[in-house]
């Protein structure tokens, strides 16, 4: 999907969504539902008052939490 | 403060991400080029009404120099208030219908504060024609001339104020 993709289908000039992209504009309530549902996601998982975890924090923090292999010490 | 990059990773992992529309390239300027050709747009009429009134009597200029100056100032003037114009396929001067969200933003905000720059002025204007004649020892008659300076100038920086307040603000596009 292209940026103009996106922006076409919640209806905002493609521009937009470089702004949103990189955290210059700050969505109405309403556009930001629009993209979590072009999404299928909650709004929650894009839109967030807090800086979200990098991906590899996250990743590694899910395995810590696995049980170990029996056998392994 | 929203944290929203999830929307950047989203719609790149769909597949690969091109901007596909681009607004007029060739008109796009960088904020380093906008923001003083902003300036220019607003100061270059009052900086040649100055060297067409001042420049003989308070620098000493010979007349053809303050309105040859004056006239270069002019031009330039409008050089510039013409890119800050059609700065983002005129964005400041577009209606509602035309604009996104983010866009009717930026134009309203651009209006408030132009109303704020203009009123500024035309305070600063004012004192200076209360104190430059005190200071040069000459009274300002209020000839025709005067009157339609201070007139032109006011049409003119009215009329580029929210354009030239847009082209200073808004960032650059990325990537």
């Amino acid at each position: 999907m292209s940026r103009q993709d996106l922006a076409d289908a919640v209806g905002v000039n493609y521009q937009t969504i470089g702004y949103l992209e990189r955290g210059d504009y700050n969505p109405s309530l309403g556009l930001a539902f629009q993209i979590a549902a072009q999404f299928g996601l909650p709004i929650e998982a894009i839109f967030s008052p807090e800086p979200f975890a990098p991906m590899s924090a996250e990743l590694y923090s899910d395995r810590s939490r696995q049980p170990r292999l029996e056998g392994v010490r | 403060m929203l944290y929203n990059y999830n929307v950047k990773m989203l719609h790149e992992d769909v597949s690969v991400m091109t901007s596909t529309r681009a607004t007029a390239p060739d008109l796009e300027l960088p904020r380093r080029v906008r923001r003083p050709l902003a300036v220019v747009a607003i100061i270059g009429y009052p900086a040649a009404v100055f060297f067409w009134t001042l420049a003989q009597s308070w620098l000493g200029l010979p007349p053809a120099v303050g309105g040859i100056a004056g006239l270069a100032l002019i031009l330039v003037s409008l050089f510039a208030m013409w890119r800050v114009y059609e700065f983002r396929s005129r964005l400041a001067q577009a209606p509602d219908a035309q604009l996104d969200e983010r866009q009717v933003q930026v134009r309203d905000r651009a209006y408030l504060d132009s109303y704020r720059i203009f009123v500024a002025i035309t305070l600063v204007a004012l004192a200076l024609a209360g104190i430059i004649p005190d200071l040069i020892d000459r009274p300002l008659a209020l000839t025709y001339d005067v009157v339609n300076w201070f007139v032109m100038g006011g049409i003119l920086i009215s009329l580029a104020l929210p354009s030239a307040v847009v082209a200073w603000r808004e960032p650059d596009l990325a990537d």
